[in-house]
């Protein structure tokens, strides 16, 4: 399995729909697990969503590139934006040994994409996020 | 996603369609708050047909859950598809929310939920009745004919001849109440020689290995969700729940003792339960002031069996067989039990006799002596207090496995002390081969 797909979303929560449609389009092309489609996009809904929701301080419209990559048995999903600095591998990880009625409510998403992911690198390049997670594939 | 609104037994249950991310969960969000108002208390999430869970929808289970844990109303989830379950379990949700495999068994979680609330509620006005140094409230329970299960055969254990063509092994599950004689062990040989008392109750599983240490060996498998296998000769479960819970609050410090608690619960038994056919089972959360243990020193496998033939119970091998408390090994204490009583004052004609003595040794001399025979295991914590009006056994003992220090586990002496309980009792109907243990390993 090799195969890449390109995607260049507007800065609205409604691109997500969107996003998990052609990534689903591109699961069935490459033939990808029904695991690794749920994979994929939950760790696409909660980056893409964080980014549209907090790397923002103005009102403008802005560009996320996202690149879906299979090589091999390994997928790697790789999101660039021109918002605020943000490393997701400093995000503060919730205590999830606290009694439930005590968990504060939000937090958890980049918690299950750290679970989910095998490797996350982050970097910052002319004023431009760079992340990359890659995950090996398993079977059906 | 769609959600599908339905009533049963007074409880709403929402089956929801499709992916359940922010986006969705949003608007999952504002249905609620639009419908809380007329909605009945307890909410069931029937997920059978969700095929997507995001952080956005674990957002909104939680806030349901705080809400109506704020409400004091049930909530529970169903159908949770396989990769739903992981999210849920990466997020660590899965341990406390109440899950579910089926709407059914989503429903009457919460209905129990429901009756326990109501019951906490009628406290005062439960009914009562005076029995030794104390009086019982009465909780009603469940109305499924009770059974005890049997593996093995007590005279296995009695003269010493088990094999490892006796053992058996067995599943254990949070809500498997049951006693015997057991261990814990990967190979045949390596629990065989110091099989010891067992006690399965509230999800863990003590057993007192008779390798010489005197020390229990204490699991709790909750997590591992009945992957555990215990190894047993001999057990005894109690099967079809509760009939009746019984809140017991002595009137003194010393209260009664376990001979004495079963006493009183034949005669109310005799008077108020025309089902009752001679024999009850017991689970009880106690507080107990003075606590007489015994235990059994050795495997009675086949090799062990004294030379004479005879039982290790009679007079000339009992002291080589059992250590058996004359002064209370522990006080002030909390005790989790599991127990089982026959009334030798009526026939118990009804039972497959068969059955009844794999679980019972009973001797016609016995009979005329004695009028009652008990079989009770403990497992002790330090001293945890009671809930305000505790109506739910199940929750009590969780409470006890989760919050106390363990202490020990003991076969019960009869004249063992208890001052405040509950007691969950069985009128058992039947005493039946237990289908769920397989022979060997």
């Amino acid at each position: 399995m090799n195969g890449v797909l390109d995607v260049v979303l507007k800065n609205d929560l409604s691109e997500i729909q969107r996003l998990s449609v052609l990534a689903e389009t591109f699961s069935g092309e490459q033939a990808l697990p029904s695991s690794a489609l749920f994979d994929m996009n939950l760790v696409l809904e909660e980056i893409i969503s964080n980014v549209i929701k907090y790397a923002y301080n103005d009102d403008g419209a802005h560009q996320i590139m996202v690149r879906l990559r299979v090589h091999g048995d390994e997928l790697s999903i790789e999101v660039e934006d021109d918002g605020l600095p943000f490393n997701p591998l400093e995000a503060p990880t919730p205590d999830i040994t606290q009694p439930l009625e005590e968990r504060p409510i939000g937090g958890l998403g980049l918690h299950l994409v750290k679970k989910i992911m095998d490797t996350i690198q982050y970097s910052r390049t002319n004023g431009i996020n760079h992340l990359v997670m890659r995950k090996r594939i398993s079977g059906q | 996603m769609n959600i599908i609104e339905s009533i049963q037994d007074g409880i709403t249950i929402l089956r929801l369609e499709g992916r359940f991310d922010a986006f969705e969960a949003k608007s999952f969000m504002d249905t609620i708050r639009s419908k809380s108002s007329d909605l009945p208390m307890s909410i069931v999430l029937d997920m059978s047909v969700v095929n997507y869970l995001s952080s956005g929808g674990l957002r909104a289970i939680l806030t349901l859950y705080k809400s109506q844990r704020e409400r004091g109303m049930a909530f529970a989830l169903a159908c949770l598809q396989p990769y739903c379950g992981q999210v849920l379990r990466i997020a660590g949700f899965a341990d406390t929310l109440n899950v579910f495999e089926t709407q059914q068994d989503a429903v009457a979680h919460c209905r129990n939920l429901m009756h326990d609330k109501i019951m906490a509620e009628q406290w005062d006005n439960l009914s009562t009745y005076d029995i030794e140094h104390g009086r019982v409230r009465i909780i009603p329970g469940s109305d499924q004919p009770g059974a005890i299960e049997v593996m093995g055969h007590v005279n296995d254990v009695l003269f010493s001849r088990i094999t490892p063509a006796h053992l058996c092994s067995k599943r254990f599950s949070e809500t498997e109440f049951s006693i015997g004689l057991g261990g814990l062990g990967d190979r045949v040989k390596d629990y065989i020689g110091i099989m010891g008392e067992m006690i399965t109750i509230g999800g863990t599983m003590v057993w007192l290995p008779t390798d010489g240490h005197d020390t229990p060996d204490y699991l709790i498998p909750r997590a591992d969700h009945g992957e555990v296998t215990l190894r047993t000769g001999f057990n005894v479960s109690v099967a079809g729940g509760f009939n009746k819970f019984f809140h017991y609050k002595s009137a003194d410090a010393e209260g009664i003792t376990i001979g004495e608690l079963y006493r009183n619960l034949f005669n109310y038994a005799r008077q108020f339960h025309p089902e009752f056919k001679g024999a009850l089972a017991l689970a009880i959360r106690a507080q107990m002031p003075a606590v007489f243990g015994a235990g059994i020193k050795h495997s009675p496998i086949a090799e062990n069996a004294p030379g004479d033939g005879g039982m290790i119970t009679a007079p000339q091998h009992f002291t080589e067989w059992f250590e058996s408390d004359s002064a209370p090994r522990h006080e002030n204490v909390t005790g989790l039990i599991v127990g089982m009583g026959i009334d030798l004052t009526g026939t118990l004609s009804h039972y497959d006799e068969k059955q009844l003595g794999a679980v019972f040794y009973i001797n016609p001399a016995q009979k005329q002596s004695q009028k009652q025979m008990l079989h009770n295991h403990v497992v002790l914590f330090n001293r945890q207090p009671f809930t305000d009006h505790p109506v739910n056994l199940d929750w009590e003992i969780r409470r006890v496995v989760d919050d106390g220090d363990f202490i020990d586990m003991r076969h019960l002496l009869d004249n063992s002390r208890l001052n405040e309980a509950l007691v969950g009792v069985n009128f058992v109907q039947q005493f039946r081969p237990d289908p769920h243990g397989r022979q060997g390993m």
